[in-house]
């Protein structure tokens, strides 16, 4: 029972931290051979059929994972699995690029899709800059580097400015849990650790790195000021209820202001985050 | 010897749940908690309100595990049972996820993971029998094949559930006593109780089937319906530590173990004082997964498992 659990949890943790959009490494080098643009692309993930479509390339998608749901065209696209993704449905699509996320559980698909000779593109996603640096890779490969290029040049200006603006405002103390039961926090590390301190907050957990699960005890008496959480459907009732009797009913965070930030911006590692940041910074001031 | 093993047991207990309350994640200031004002004695007084239905959690869950442990293998005559290894728990986890995933109410989780047990337990003792007698190493292989089985069934409970329901089939999994409230130790209490109290009012029949079950019908004992019995109550008990608190593997194994070799094999001592360190044990091991990587938690389950383990390996190898 016990190995079974323990991969079980791997398995948990790695889906869930797929579904909070990926923690990753640093972008490897950009594969730069010439490709003519490929017509019959498959994005593995919600954040990657993002910026095909921020790209203007959202046509050739053929493939895009369960979650994708942005933007709205992207629903009518055929869907390759959520969290364990289908490597035989993919095949079967015949893609001439196969965007995927470094880490998360889709990995075992991936690895046989490129040992099955199909050309796949690995997208950094760990940092702010990763999330920029992915969408010049992918831009690459799409045949469109001036449009990613731009797209990622217009970022990093929104991203300047933001910076300018909350440079030198005090800094609230910072929670923001991606679970509200047992809570689950943005720590080292990750894309949402550098949007948190690019928008003028102060993160409580950035010492511990990925998504720590924090105890009762911790976030009932952590002196936490501002408390950042992801809004859609599907979290809105799992927060109020621990809002009501949960975790978050109890001690200084009862007290600390909310700041609900809509979830698929939030999680995923895409142009959206930017808007973001300018609205997470835009309400601290 | 008895008074003296359970004043012991009580003694470890007190001990462990002193030093329970004082450490964990967060410093808690006993000056604050008694006389603090403003901010620190709210504080303390909060923290004392999480930690102390999570200690009383902690040793129900734990007693009633010990508990189950060391009847079932006075009852088997066999070292190795343990609610964990024959199946038990995994049978309670089983009926409590699928009471979850039902949707039915949490109230009803004990009596699911009750019959979940009662259930594993049974289907593992007949799949154990050879010619009317529980074999050993059946045993064992059954227990093996039922937690497999069970296993299989978690996982994919696990995975045709979503958001909520996921979480709960982890917590089951793993084990956990993160959401101890003192509404859940009033709900355990009356169960464990129950239990605790059908087995140690039977420990003078166990005894004597120490010495065969042939000898101890020749001495009066009515064998089949103390079997009965004891195995309805450590499925009770199981259940409701795994309904609780999830699987918390081992500590059935460890503890009567331990009481045996500090007290002797007289169950009329034995099955208490099993109760009172087994308590003391899962106490402890709480406040380890509480404190070690604070404000991160160790899964409970993994800390007793990784603490049995090679205690279990241990007994085997001395086993002849």
């Amino acid at each position: 029972m016990s190995v079974i659990a323990r991969q079980t949890v791997l398995y948990a943790i790695a889906s869930f931290s797929l579904l909070v959009g990926c923690r990753a490494e640093r972008a490897k080098p950009a594969d730069r051979r010439s490709v003519s643009s490929p017509h019959r692309v498959v994005a593995l993930a919600p954040n990657l059929t993002e910026i095909v479509f921020a790209l203007g390339a959202g046509d050739s998608l053929v493939g895009v994972s369960e979650y994708s749901d942005f933007p709205e065209a992207a629903r009518r696209i055929a869907r390759v699995g959520g969290l364990e993704v289908d490597a035989e449905k993919v095949a079967a699509l015949r893609p001439d690029l196969v965007l995927a996320m470094a880490e998360g559980t889709a990995r075992g698909a991936v690895s046989m899709l490129q040992a099955a000779g199909l050309p796949v593109a690995v997208v950094p996603s760990g940092s702010l800059d990763a999330v920029l640096s992915g969408i010049r890779l992918v831009g690459a490969r799409l045949g469109r580097t001036e449009e990613a290029e731009r797209l990622a040049r217009d970022l990093e200006r929104r991203r300047a400015d933001v910076a300018r603006r909350v440079a030198g405002r005090r800094r609230p103390r910072t929670l923001l849990l991606v679970w509200p039961d047992p809570p689950q926090a943005a720590g080292g590390g990750t894309f949402l650790n550098d949007l948190l301190r690019e928008a003028g907050a102060d993160n409580l957990v950035a010492d511990r790195s990925g998504w720590p699960v924090l105890s009762p005890e911790y976030v009932a008496t952590v002196p936490v000021e501002l408390l950042v959480i992801p809004d859609s459907e599907q979290t809105r009732e799992a927060y109020a209820r621990a809002f009501r009797s949960g975790p978050l009913s109890r001690g200084p965070v009862t007290r600390a202001r909310v700041v609900r930030l809509d979830e698929s911006a939030l999680t995923r590692p895409g142009p959206r985050v930017f808007d973001v940041l300018e609205k997470l910074a835009e309400s601290l001031s | 010897m008895r008074t003296g093993a359970i004043a012991v047991g009580v003694l470890l207990l007190v001990a462990a749940c002193t030093v329970a309350f004082l450490v964990g994640g967060v410093h808690l200031s006993i000056a604050d908690l008694v006389a603090g004002r403003g901010e620190e004695g709210q504080t303390a007084r909060l923290l004392a309100s999480l930690r102390a239905p999570r200690i009383g959690l902690a040793a129900l869950v734990g007693g009633c595990l010990a508990l189950a442990g060391a009847a079932l293998q006075a009852l088997l005559k066999n070292p190795l049972a343990d609610p964990f290894l024959l199946g038990t728990s995994g049978g309670a986890a089983v009926g409590a996820a699928g009471a979850a995933l039902l949707g039915l109410s949490p109230l009803l989780s004990p009596a699911a993971a009750f019959v979940g047990a009662a259930a594993a337990s049974l289907g593992v003792a007949l799949l154990a029998r050879r010619g009317g007698r529980l074999d050993l190493q059946r045993l064992l292989l059954a227990g093996l094949i039922a937690n497999a089985f069970f296993s299989a069934l978690l996982l994919a409970a696990f995975s045709i559930a979503s958001g909520e329901a996921a979480r709960s089939m982890l917590f089951w999994m793993m084990g956990s006593l993160a959401d101890a409230t003192p509404r859940k130790v009033a709900a355990l209490f009356p169960y464990a109780l129950a239990g605790a109290a059908v087995l140690v009012a039977a420990a003078a029949r166990l005894n004597l089937f120490s010495v065969g079950e042939e000898n101890a019908a020749a001495l009066g004992v009515d064998t089949e319906r103390t079997k009965r019995i004891v195995f309805l109550a450590s499925s009770l008990l199981t259940g409701v530590a795994v309904a609780f608190a999830g699987v918390i593997g081992f500590v059935g194994l460890l503890v009567p173990h331990a009481v045996r070799a500090a007290f002797g094999n007289d169950q009329r001592t034995l099955l208490p004082a099993s109760f009172l360190v087994g308590a003391t044990l899962v106490v402890a091991a709480d406040a380890v997964a509480r404190a070690a990587i604070a404000p991160v938690e160790l899964p409970i389950g993994a800390l007793t498992a990784a603490l049995g383990a090679p205690v279990f390996a241990w007994l085997l190898l001395r086993t002849p």
